[in-house]
């Protein structure tokens, strides 16, 4: 329940902000942005005063030992600043829309000389820091970094939670929440956790997204909360489209497989009505157009089919980087052959294909990359694109894992 | 089956191991450091030498029109030059911030974001290089100087 609420309440807050700064600034925006944060939260909590709360097993542990963990995670985060597109393509909107009493001006999105801040990108992340900014009265990048605990947070409590309620064992939920702290790519390398880009909220989202899916196949409940990952996903980060698409297709299989294809459908409403919102609000403000890739077409696609073979070869060798994905693809790998061959992991046999295709899409986009060196194109983003697949990696591995005691 | 079990948790093993590598490989003991202008200020000393940059460029900055276009120049083949114009265009805002980046008699710079015809930059930025005697301009450190044109 902690982790969905700190990540729904992450998706409520900058959709708010977002709104309410169209009209209001300052003091104002504050005021009537805490105020509606607020009432949808006790609006949360009268629904369910009356639910019974199930304490997981080893729940205490669990946050006993998370407790250090989070300790490293915000000492790491504190004493590295800020870089890259941490700072050039995210922190930058909120410390503009500072400036400007909350309010992201339009003008940020049509400027010619800024092509370079990818005014396209969504605002998810921004807005968080520029509530933080809101609140603190000015910028403050030191504080602002301490956001990777709520998404840190939110990932290890999503992991323990869900994997401990769908297989029933708490010591599977606590492989998965140890293992994501041994991906360095995950922690502390770029787009990791620590360095507050967007790649690691957008990976926890397409984790909770993930374990609403398998909570539907095991259960068939749950597709409220697949409708608002989905939705979320593309808000977080332009390619969370690709990453809804395949995890909303996996849903419709699953959906139609137990006769339920039209309430699933309307799962993917949400996230449809978003992205167009989003095309309509960026038409309207005249952003500045994509220059990293060419338009897709066949014939771009055909032309720049001698890539394949250097993204087949970048693709490999980053599967196999350990400094950065330490043995996870490996253990991967080992988790889906047993999903596919064993039957009683039967039910998650969806899980494999949604992390796959997404790899095999983000693959062929580069064939349509307009940077003069494709393979550098390639190694500057890949890594990080795999972060939100490695999530539903581990999601594998642990129900895959067998038991000390389990029989053939 | 003891087998196949025992190869997963040795697996898993490796991975703890391995994992705890890599945190003891990039743990830093340094002291967190809250600072409003952290992110600013490491860049600033790590491409232009400053010292409290984000202080002195926005000082710098100020004292141009919110709508005069500033230009920065340097290496056209050197990645920092990237780096450099983003800082000058952060805390630029909302003036527009160029790049033209020097590679050489007719070649192209791999590294810049030139403006368009026509635009007359107020203030002119040298990174790395060094302004034209013939322009009065003023050194902020040794790698960063500012010319104001009054276009």
């Amino acid at each position: 329940m902690l982790g969905l609420s700190l990540l729904l309440g992450s998706g409520a807050l900058s959709v708010i902000l977002l709104v309410v700064s169209q009209w209001l600034r300052g003091s104002a925006l504050l005021v009537t942005t805490a105020a509606l944060a607020l009432a949808l939260g006790v609006s949360g909590w009268w629904r369910l005063r009356t639910a019974e709360w199930a304490c997981l097993p080893g729940t205490r542990l669990f946050f006993a030992a998370l407790a250090p963990i989070l300790i490293v995670i915000g000492w790491q985060a504190t004493n590295h600043p800020l870089t890259a597109d941490g700072l050039f393509n995210f922190e930058i909107r909120a410390q503009i829309a500072a400036a400007h009493g909350g309010h992201l001006p339009h003008a940020f999105f049509s400027d010619a000389s800024r092509t370079w801040m990818h005014q396209s990108y969504p605002l998810f992340l921004p807005l968080h820091q520029t509530w933080i900014y809101l609140t603190l009265g000015g910028v403050e990048q030191g504080w602002a970094q301490l956001l990777s605990l709520h998404f840190v947070l939110a990932a290890a409590t999503l992991l323990y939670a869900g994997i401990t309620r769908l297989t029933g064992a708490a010591w599977r939920g606590g492989v998965a929440v140890a293992l994501l702290f041994l991906v360095p790519a995950a922690m502390f390398l770029p787009g990791g956790a620590t360095t507050l880009w967007a790649d690691f909220p957008l990976a926890v989202v397409f984790l909770a997204a993930v374990l609403a899916v398998a909570e539907f196949t095991a259960q068939g409940r749950g597709l409220a909360l697949c409708a608002a990952w989905f939705a979320l996903l593309p808000w977080v980060k332009r390619e969370g489209l690709i990453l809804a698409a395949v995890l909303g297709l996996a849903l419709l299989w699953i959906a139609w497989r137990r006769g339920e294809l039209r309430r699933a459908v309307l799962a993917l409403v949400p996230m449809i009505g978003g992205v167009v919102a989003w095309k309509i609000f960026l038409t309207a403000v005249q952003a500045g157009g994509d220059r990293d890739f060419f338009p897709v077409s066949l014939a771009t696609a055909i032309e720049n089919a001698d890539r394949l073979p250097i993204i087949a070869l970048a693709l490999g060798r980053e599967l196999l980087t350990w400094e950065r994905w330490n043995l996870l693809w490996f253990a991967a790998l080992l988790a889906f052959l047993r999903i596919a061959r064993d039957t009683r992991l039967m039910a998650w046999r969806w899980l494999p294909p949604v992390v796959l295709l997404p790899i095999a899409l983000y693959s062929c986009t580069y064939l349509f990359s307009a940077w003069e060196n494709p393979a550098l194109h390639i190694v500057t983003s890949l890594p990080r694109l795999l972060l939100p697949l490695a999530m539903a990696a581990l999601i594998g591995i642990a129900v895959a894992v067998p038991a000390w005691d389990e029989k053939n | 089956m003891k087998l196949r079990i025992a190869c997963w948790w040795l697996l898993l093993g490796v991975f703890a191991v391995a994992g705890l590598l890599r945190w003891s490989q990039a743990f830093s003991v340094a002291a967190p450091d809250l600072a409003p202008d952290r992110a600013i200020d490491a860049l600033a000393r790590q491409h232009f030498g400053l010292a409290d940059g984000a202080a002195i460029l926005r000082r710098e900055l100020g004292t141009f029109p919110t709508d005069a276009p500033l230009l920065i120049f340097g290496p056209g083949n050197d990645w920092t030059l990237t780096e450099a114009h983003f800082l000058l265009s952060y805390l630029a805002w909302p003036r527009p911030v160029w790049c033209l980046g020097d590679a050489g008699p007719a070649t192209r710079a791999r590294f810049d974001h030139p403006p368009p015809p026509g635009v007359r930059p107020a203030g002119l930025f040298f990174y790395k290089v060094a302004p034209p005697v013939e322009l009065p301009s003023r050194a902020l450190s040794e790698r960063l100087s500012v010319a104001i044109t009054g276009s």
